[in-house]
């Protein structure tokens, strides 16, 4: 009896000395969700994922979101920047100092400021040893990237009026409706 | 001498058999239990997936867990649904998550500040129904709407186990008329607070779905032999929602992740 009161006390610690020993269990192949691999790509959004491992669940969906939400943000401030530039050097300004700051600032404004409606549309969470690794997919409409880059250049149209620019806001504002061709 | 020493100061092999007999039994008493293994097992329908308020009136549910009195099990109950309506009218949020990592150290500081105007308190206490009211093996769980009208029929008590995942666990759903978001906790000693806090994310996430701040810093340095990255990151709301009810939820049973679905319209 005593011998198995003994055993019965081995048991967790032998438990705990078999977890020390472990290694942490590494995400298989298969275990990663397409989505994260290969993200949708769709005429009228962007797709962007993103993923984080904590050993809190919340806190790995937080994670997981805001770095999927970060990369639409980069994403956006590319395009802009390169569809805004299109559009500067089509109007006979682009290489004007001036109208490369206007471009420069509608975009980080449009990437840095506010994301309104970047959804995240698919989500995964997987077990991994002791943390939690989650996978988030968040998505993008070009129409809110069209009115956030529209109120941007409002935002910006002192800076744009400076430039001496031969075409008026208005047919700025009316290029810029334009972008969802140019983004296709 | 040898047995006043064996009566009082050490275990006899008879006081040992005793004491392995009470701990089968205890563990017997564990694994028989199955409220004990796996909270949650029945939970009222209208907990699990909420009914469709009629035009012009709210649903908010409320839980309590063991009291020795049923009355107070009630009355916290209620007091939980009464503060459910008063978020579910209107909620201020606040959220910050700042994120460093240079490759080699990695901070994730999240930050929330859920707030609510108790001062509706009150009003709601006088003008609202309880439309049903169950009481199960864990709580007391009741259903309430808002204002009261004379038509406001009552439910009738069915419980319902939790089953398979609802497709809104994995799949967010899409509406031209609302905005989804879902909250997730695992691991949580005590199935009330994961609730509370389950729903709590879910606001969170309706909000980050609406309008989320987005600033970040990525840099790159790089010498003959190393690459260091860093990022710093930095997300931010403050928003207030207008009728965010939670409309769902889901225990799963194998992982201990509770998973609440809210739903606010668009602003």
């Amino acid at each position: 009896m005593k011998k198995l009161v003994v055993l019965l006390m081995l048991i967790p610690i032998a438990l705990f000395l078999i977890n020390c020993g472990a290694e942490k269990p590494k995400p298989k192949m298969a275990n990663i969700p397409d989505w994260y691999l290969n993200p949708p790509q769709a005429e009228d959004a962007y797709y962007q994922a993103g993923d984080a491992v904590k050993m809190s669940m919340a806190l790995a969906k937080d994670a997981a979101d805001a770095r999927a939400r970060d990369a639409i943000a980069r994403t956006i401030e590319v395009k802009v920047s390169t569809m805004m530039k299109d559009f500067m050097q089509q109007s006979g300004m682009g290489n004007d100092a001036e109208a490369i700051e206007f471009t420069s600032s509608v975009s980080k404004q449009v990437a840095n400021n506010v994301l309104k409606g970047c959804k995240i549309v698919k989500r995964e969470m997987k077990i991994e040893g002791n943390s939690y690794h989650a996978y988030s997919l968040a998505e993008y409409n070009l129409n809110s990237l069209v009115q956030e880059t529209l109120d941007a250049a409002r935002r910006q149209k002192a800076l744009y009026n400076e430039a001496k620019a031969n075409l008026g806001f208005e047919e700025l504002e009316k290029e810029i409706q334009k972008l969802k061709q140019v983004g296709e | 001498m040898a047995s006043n020493l064996s009566r009082g100061g050490y275990l006899t092999r008879g006081s040992l058999h005793h004491f392995s007999r009470l701990i089968i039994f205890g563990l017997g008493l564990i694994l028989l239990n199955p409220t004990v293994i796996l909270p949650q097992q029945q939970v009222p329908e209208w907990f699990a997936q909420l009914p469709e308020a009629p035009p012009k009136q709210l649903f908010a549910v409320g839980v309590a867990g063991k009291y020795l009195r049923p009355q107070r099990a009630r009355a916290a109950a209620l007091q939980d649904a009464y503060r459910n309506l008063a978020k579910q009218i209107l909620v201020k949020l606040k959220f910050e998550l700042i994120e460093l990592s240079d490759g080699r150290l990695q901070i994730t500081n999240p930050k929330f500040d859920l707030r609510y105007y108790d001062n509706r308190l009150d009003d709601i206490e006088l003008n609202s129904v309880i439309l049903d009211s169950v009481i199960t093996a864990e709580g007391y769980f009741v259903i309430i709407a808002y204002p009261a009208e004379k038509k406001s029929g009552g439910f009738g008590c069915s419980l319902r186990s939790w089953g398979p995942a609802p497709e809104w666990v994995s799949h967010i759903p899409k509406d031209r008329d609302y905005v989804y978001g879902i909250g997730m906790v695992a691991r949580y000693g005590r199935w009330l607070r994961a609730w509370q806090d389950a729903d709590a994310l879910a606001r969170f996430d309706v909000a980050k779905n609406i309008q989320v701040e987005v600033q970040s810093l990525h840099t790159s340095q790089r010498d003959d032999r190393h690459t260091i990255e860093s990022t710093t990151r930095r997300q931010s709301l403050d928003l207030t929602l207008r009728n965010a009810t939670i409309i769902a939820r889901w225990y799963d049973c194998k992982s201990d992740t509770y998973y609440s679905l809210c739903r606010a319209p668009r602003q």
